[in-house]
């Protein structure tokens, strides 16, 4: 190596004064940020295992509040005709599912509704307490067919996905069918069947909600318990003699609720 | 206090151990960076950033050496870090090869040690760069191109352009007082 790169290998200059001060400074600075990062890795580490393992809530679900309140009928193989007035029933029920585009409708309206179907049988449905409550329901689905149909002997079940199905040879609950309830009824006063209401007693774990009438499909009286209709409207005129219809709800214990539909004619 | 003692002090965080390492090496390795960079500013910029890596990574010389040739690459990839920061890229200007004439910088020898690195830190940071590891740190123009990420005749031609411009700027001020 000739003199001038040797020298200038070996040559030292003196740093600034400040220069030790400013790299001890920096050591420290960044020891302290090294610290600062693994205490507050640790520290958030440390927190979600506690937060995991303690104080993460519980998320729980109620099926019961899972249930959907719809309508289901069973397809009939062989329809049979329409009289006059079920052809009328039919239209109205028609009318019915055209102003059912609202999905959250609560249950008086969904009563309603069920109440407006006015054939035997046609409605039966379980339905919890807790999802009765004002609770935004699906909109009902209403059959394509809408034949008439003769009582019906099949139940529709609440299955766990929350999806009704019709069991073929299953019987209704039979509570419901032995309320009587007689499908003509005469209130000219002269003692004999004057009066219509759910007769006999339901047995204790069973009670009675309310029953409708209805008329044409509309709601025209409400009657708690085993309050009788004596042929006259809510405000004490004479209904005019035809047929009507009613709607019957009872639950049970388990707060389950059962429904019932029929005609009732009235005769003078 | 030899190499080895000095480190086994400055690994037990024995403060005046870290201040006699720095005593002991501060002015070279200080020169190293006044060599690479082209102020006094960046030199001292590389000086801390090179002492505290110097601290930090003490624990991986193997005591193969002398301490101050471990610390000088230290201080060096620093520089070469510092430069290609600032220098994204190594500008290669092609038509200003000098002609293959006499490039002998033997004239350096007359000169004082301080006047060299004046002249030297006139040069063009590529210039600088690659005579610096070539002509004084010894490295091969293979090894350079390494370093710096280029190419071997890109090293070998900033080399012979940074002799032509030293000798150039050397010459200039003998012209001025001839004339």
């Amino acid at each position: 190596m000739s003199d001038w790169k040797d020298q200038l290998s070996k040559l030292a200059i003196e740093p600034p004064a400040d220069a030790w001060l400013q790299i001890e400074r920096k050591r420290k600075w960044n020891r302290w940020t090294r610290w600062s990062s693994f205490t507050l890795l640790t520290g958030l580490v440390v927190y979600s295992a506690y937060w995991s393992l303690f104080l993460q809530p519980k998320v729980t679900t109620s099926q019961s509040q899972t249930e959907n309140y719809s309508v289901q009928t069973p397809a009939l193989s062989n329809p049979p005709s329409l009289s006059s007035k079920q052809k009328e029933n039919t239209e109205i029920l028609q009318s019915e599912k055209k102003n059912l585009d609202n999905p959250t409708f609560n249950l008086a309206e969904q009563s309603v509704a069920s109440a407006e179907f006015p054939y035997n049988g046609r409605v039966v449905s379980k339905q919890t307490e807790s999802s009765m409550e004002n609770t935004p329901l699906t909109p009902l689905e209403f059959p394509s067919d809408l034949s008439p149909i003769t009582p019906m002997t099949e139940a529709i079940s609440v299955t766990e996905d929350s999806a009704l199905s019709v069991q073929e040879g299953q019987s209704y609950p039979s509570i419901i069918e032995e309320i009587e309830l007689p499908n003509v009824f005469t209130p000219n006063g002269d003692g004999w069947n004057d009066e219509f209401a759910p007769q006999n007693a339901l047995p204790h774990n069973y009670s009675i909600i309310q029953w409708n009438l209805l008329q044409n499909g509309k709601v025209i009286q409400t009657f708690q318990d085993h309050s009788i209709w004596n042929g006259q409207d809510a405000g004490g005129f004479a209904l005019p003699v035809g047929e009507y219809q009613y709607h019957l709800q009872i639950k049970n214990e388990n707060n389950e609720f059962f429904d019932r539909f029929g005609t009732i004619r009235l005769q003078r | 206090m030899e190499d080895a003692e000095l480190v086994r002090r400055c690994l037990q965080k024995d403060r005046r151990a870290e201040k006699a390492l720095y005593d002991q090496f501060s002015g070279q390795m200080y020169a190293i960076c006044f060599r690479y960079m082209k102020d006094a500013q960046e030199a001292q910029d590389v000086f801390q950033e090179g002492m505290i890596k110097v601290y930090n990574k003490l624990h991986t010389w193997k005591g193969v050496g002398p301490l101050g040739g471990w610390m000088r690459q230290i201080f060096i990839h620093c520089a070469l870090n510092q430069i290609k920061t600032n220098q994204k890229h190594w500008s290669v200007n092609i038509e200003s090869i000098p002609p293959t004439e006499n490039l002998d910088v033997s004239i350096l020898s007359e000169l004082h040690t301080e006047a060299i690195l004046d002249l030297i830190q006139k040069l063009p940071t590529g210039y600088r760069t690659v005579f610096n590891l070539f002509a004084i740190e010894g490295y091969s123009h293979a090894e350079i191109a390494t370093l710096i990420e280029v190419s071997e005749s890109t090293s070998k031609t900033q080399f012979l352009k940074a002799k032509a411009k030293l000798k150039s700027l050397i010459e200039t001020p003998l012209k001025l007082t001839t004339a």
